[in-house]
């Protein structure tokens, strides 16, 4: 590593005459010393992404009293595997990166993302916050990741064109995207659907054409992409859990001083309630634009889905940890 | 500027020179193998790609590897065809300004313009395979036999590639001045 | 940075370093200097700014456009054409801006448009004694056409760049494209009238029949593409693998134009355009990274905005700019670097994306006519055997006819809204 953090002169920051740092958010004119930190996540600057990465810049750039500055962008600086990438090689000094992507070299993390693997938020929390989500930790810190939480996605539902799911029985033949991975394809499969695997930039016009008929996501994420102006329903569904890892790169991370580190950590865990709770609220109004404008089915069988979907946990079972699964279902 | 689709695309047949006949024959070798390797990879990426089109639209079948595997396929087949590009004198560039020049000055020009393309080709070619030794901790999803690794392996051989042909290039401009004086 | 970056990058390309080279140096020189990042990222940049999976659209409408002129699509187009309308005051010029639209409609590239009809019609004009800087003129800029009416790798390119619908670009291109193939007709034929150019031997109905016959497997093509987008049978982007395997089977098993020694041209012909280009877009992608970590395209669009608020001169500043960038730059090299840059900027002065997109098509679309670096020029000079200089007078006409329709394009956004809004119901 040839010195890869963030820029600045690496003055040893003679605490800067500059007061409360907290009065200039758009800092463009920040003292000099100001050590710039480029944080990043993989979504739009409209998404809840965006909005958790604001609330780290303002806790940063207040609680160390203007010491430091941070940019925080949005796509921009890539998809969450070329931030892997970033924070792995000092380009990028802090993101948040779904577990799914994590999982390309942690093979452990597709639990998280494996069908019904969580029944509700308080038993993600549980397991994500505990000990197993611990372990993980642990297990990307040793990818060249510092890995401090865990945020969310949350939990996604499913839209088609044709029909109303209500059970596992309604999905059958239909044309539903996947993203590139091999327990989604199972798990639709497992229900009866045809699953599509498709870039997430085609979607919106395949479901319009009808060259697929549905796809799932969290209901805010349907609102906000407006594909409710192409497909007729949604159903409420919690098939699959979306969560993110926020980190730091270690190139950046070794240059904080030990009082820093304990400061960033603190940072990641209220910046994480904090973009938890807002995922909650944007779910709930996102809830309602679908609402007024598809059909949306409030109680769908999910005992029925998870029923039919076990046997994928099973053939999945080889890939992970033993006992991981069990442990992670309790 | 040559033009985006070129008319003729067969490479004009390298100038031999004597003392560089035998680094003709061999570049000639690469970019035959090269031509064929990334011609079979061209013909699979579009079976695959028309395929999967085919039977989700009449089989509804899909598979999940099909996206990554052709766009790791695009990947080499720009690698592979960017160095035939330059072997076969097809990169775009604005030859405007120093088509002004006298002769030997536009020859410094060329030499430097090999030199500087020649300086960025052998930092790809160490970044690249720094790169590539970084990625080879994560696994495709969909083909999980396939360490990134191999992907992005095909920026440091492609950038060799190119560098071969590079300094070919080079040996052409001052050859043919040797021949005239 | 951004002079040291911005200056780099013109001194190494007025110095004819290769674009693609040209963009990666001058990404090195910057990233050299911020001093605080590895040189690793390069290569991480040209592999991500590679793999895409939409971008796969690019090697394959590239591909189907070698296989189409290998295996004679072209050359029925063209009789098609001339036998219904050859017979008219300025026939063959006439018949070639037609054959323009319809081949447009099946190839994604300008200069390809160009290549694969001119080496056929403007010896056909030449022959028919008009002059050879006229029949230059007006195959240069028909070509163009090539990536206005859809498939368009240009906008293929912008789409990826901007994270726009490219299904919604391809439709916004259909207006605008028939309106400037329309107004080239009614040019062509006004100038051919005042030159006293004639029109070739009226064909007879059986002879027009015929070549319609012959012409049917190319004339569907299009219909094939743009109709199986739109009821859903594949995407925009796998519409382009669709044509590479119906232009394969047309030439291969019914016109038995294509053999294997053609065939493997096309596939040679194929690795190097498409390598070139997406070549640039690799190390595009690394230079796009750079500006963008340096928060360049804010400060370019906080600039912008102090400059004026007002769209309309907004959008005015935009085309002087992309005319000054036309001259010089071809199209796709051009959007890869400057969609991303000035999309968002439009963007905030309530600008649509699809129409933006659609003013950098037909800008960059003009560019290939305008001197000194044009491909179409070059492309119908080489075929016509003349100097472009020479071309001059011929083309003056033919260029402000475009002008005159990029200005109606970028003033009004519905001739290219109105049909993807209307498609989406
Ligand atoms: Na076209
Ligand atoms: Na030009």
């Amino acid at each position: 590593g040839s010195g890869s953090t963030p820029s600045s002169n690496s003055a040893p920051a003679p605490a800067p005459e500059k007061k409360s740092g907290g009065e200039q958010p758009k800092a463009e004119q920040t003292s000099q010393e100001a050590v710039v930190l480029k944080m990043a996540h993989s979504n739009n600057d409209k998404h809840k992404y965006h909005k958790g990465m604001l609330e780290v810049k303002r806790l940063i750039e207040e609680k160390s009293n203007g010491k430091f500055k941070v940019e925080v962008f949005p796509s921009t600086l890539g998809s969450d595997k070329e931030l892997i990438e970033g924070l792995q090689m000092g380009t990028v000094d802090g993101a948040i990166i779904n577990t799914a992507v994590l999982a390309s070299m942690i093979p452990d993390l597709a639990v998280i993302d494996m069908p019904f693997m969580f029944k509700d938020r308080e038993h993600a929390y549980r397991v994500l916050d505990g000990e197993v989500g611990d372990e993980f930790l642990q297990k990307i810190n040793g990818k060249d990741i510092v890995a401090l939480s865990y945020w969310e996605n949350g939990f996604k539902g499913i839209t088609n064109n044709v029909r109303p799911i209500k059970t596992p029985e309604d999905l059958k033949g239909l044309k539903i995207r996947t993203m590139e991975s091999r327990a989604q394809l199972d798990a639709f499969k497992a229900w009866g659907a045809n699953p599509t695997p498709m870039s997430f930039s085609e979607v919106y016009q395949a479901m319009q054409q009808g060259v697929i008929d549905g796809h799932f996501n969290a209901p805010d994420t349907v609102a906000a992409n407006k594909m409710y102006e192409v497909q007729k329903y949604y159903s409420d569904i919690p098939l699959f859990y979306g969560a993110l890892v926020f980190g730091f790169s270690p190139a950046t991370w070794n240059k904080f001083t030990d009082e820093e580190k304990q400061m960033m950590k603190e940072i990641a865990i209220e910046s994480r309630d904090f973009e938890r709770k807002l995922a909650q609220e944007e779910e709930k109004a996102g809830i309602e634009t679908l609402k007024a404008n598809m059909e949306v089915e409030e109680n769908p069988d999910v005992q029925a889905f998870i029923d039919t979907v076990k046997p994928v946990w099973k053939q999945y079972e080889g890939e992970f940890t033993p006992g991981l699964i069990d442990r992670v279902a309790e | 500027m040559k033009s985006e689709i070129p008319l003729s695309t067969e490479p004009q047949p390298l100038k031999k020179h004597s003392a560089f006949a035998g680094y003709f024959k061999l570049i000639q070798l690469v970019n035959m193998v090269t031509k064929i390797v990334a011609g079979v990879m061209l013909v699979i990426m579009s079976v695959v790609v028309f395929g999967s089109v085919m039977s989700r639209y009449f089989a509804n079948l899909s598979w999940a590897w099909v996206e990554e595997g052709a766009v790791y396929l695009m990947i080499w087949i720009v690698a592979l065809g960017a160095s035939l590009a330059v072997s076969a004198k097809h990169m775009i560039a604005v030859e405007a300004v120093v088509m002004m020049f006298s002769r030997p000055l536009w020859r410094v020009a060329k030499t430097a313009v090999i030199i500087l393309s020649v300086a960025f080709l052998v930092t790809l070619i160490i970044v690249g395979y720094n790169m590539a030794a970084l990625a080879s901790d994560q696994i495709s999803i969909t083909l999980p036999w396939l360490s990134l690794f191999w992907v992005y392996l095909s920026i440091p051989v492609g950038a060799f590639m190119m560098t071969l042909n590079m300094i070919a290039t080079l040996i052409e401009i001052w050859s043919e001045a040797e021949v005239k004086e | 940075m951004t002079p040291i970056v911005g200056s780099g990058l013109l001194f190494f390309i007025l110095l004819s370093v290769p674009i693609a080279l040209a963009l990666g140096l001058a990404s090195a020189v910057g990233i050299l200097y911020i001093g605080d990042i590895p040189l690793q990222v390069m290569a991480q940049r040209m592999v991500n700014g590679v793999g895409h999976f939409t971008l796969m659209a690019l090697p394959f409408f590239i591909f189907a456009g070698y296989l189409m002129e290998q295996g004679g699509i072209s050359r029925r187009l063209i009789q098609m054409v001339s036998a219904f309308v050859g017979h008219r005051t300025g026939g063959v010029a006439i018949v070639t801006v037609i054959s323009a639209m319809l081949f447009s409609s099946i190839s994604g590239s300008g200069s390809a448009t160009t290549a694969a009809l001119g080496s056929i019609l403007i010896p056909a004009m030449i022959a028919r004694g008009y002059s050879k800087s006229f029949a230059a003129s007006v195959q240069a800029t028909s070509g163009e056409l090539g990536i206005i009416i859809p498939p368009s790798i240009a906008m293929v390119i912008y789409g990826i760049a901007t994270d726009t619908s490219i299904g919604d670009l391809f439709m916004a291109g259909i207006i605008p494209g028939l309106m400037i193939g329309f107004s080239l007709v009614l040019l062509t034929f006004l100038l051919a009238k005042k030159k006293g150019y004639q029109g070739v031997e009226k064909a007879s109905w059986s002879e027009r029949w015929k070549a319609l016959r012959e012409s049917f497997w190319a004339l569907l093509m299009p219909i094939i593409i743009l109709g199986g987008i739109y009821t859903g049978i594949f995407t925009p982007t796998e519409s382009a693998v669709v044509a590479v395997v119906y232009a394969c089977i047309v030439g291969f098993f019914i016109y038995k134009e294509i053999n294997w020694t053609t065939f493997k041209k096309s596939v040679n012909e194929t690795l190097i355009t498409s390598g070139m280009i997406m070549f640039i877009i690799a190390n595009a992608s690394i230079f796009s990274w750079v500006l963008t970590r340096e928060q360049v395209p804010q400060k370019m669009a906080a600039m912008f905005a102090s400059f004026s608020s007002d769209p309309f001169v907004f959008l005015l500043l935009c085309n002087f700019f992309l005319f000054f960038v036309g001259m010089f730059f071809d199209a796709s090299p051009a959007i890869i670097v400057l969609a991303p840059i000035l999309t968002p900027i439009a963007l905030s002065f309530g600008v649509d994306p699809v129409h933006f997109g659609l003013i950098m098509t037909v800008n960059m679309a003009m560019g290939m006519i305008t001197p000194p670096v044009g491909v179409n020029l070059f492309v119908a000079c080489k075929i016509a055997n003349i100097s472009m200089e020479n071309m001059m007078k011929d083309l003056i006409p033919f260029w402000l006819l475009i002008v005159a329709n990029l200005l109606i394009i970028t003033y009004f956004p519905q001739l290219s809204l109105w049909l993807p809004n209307f498609l989406k119901g």
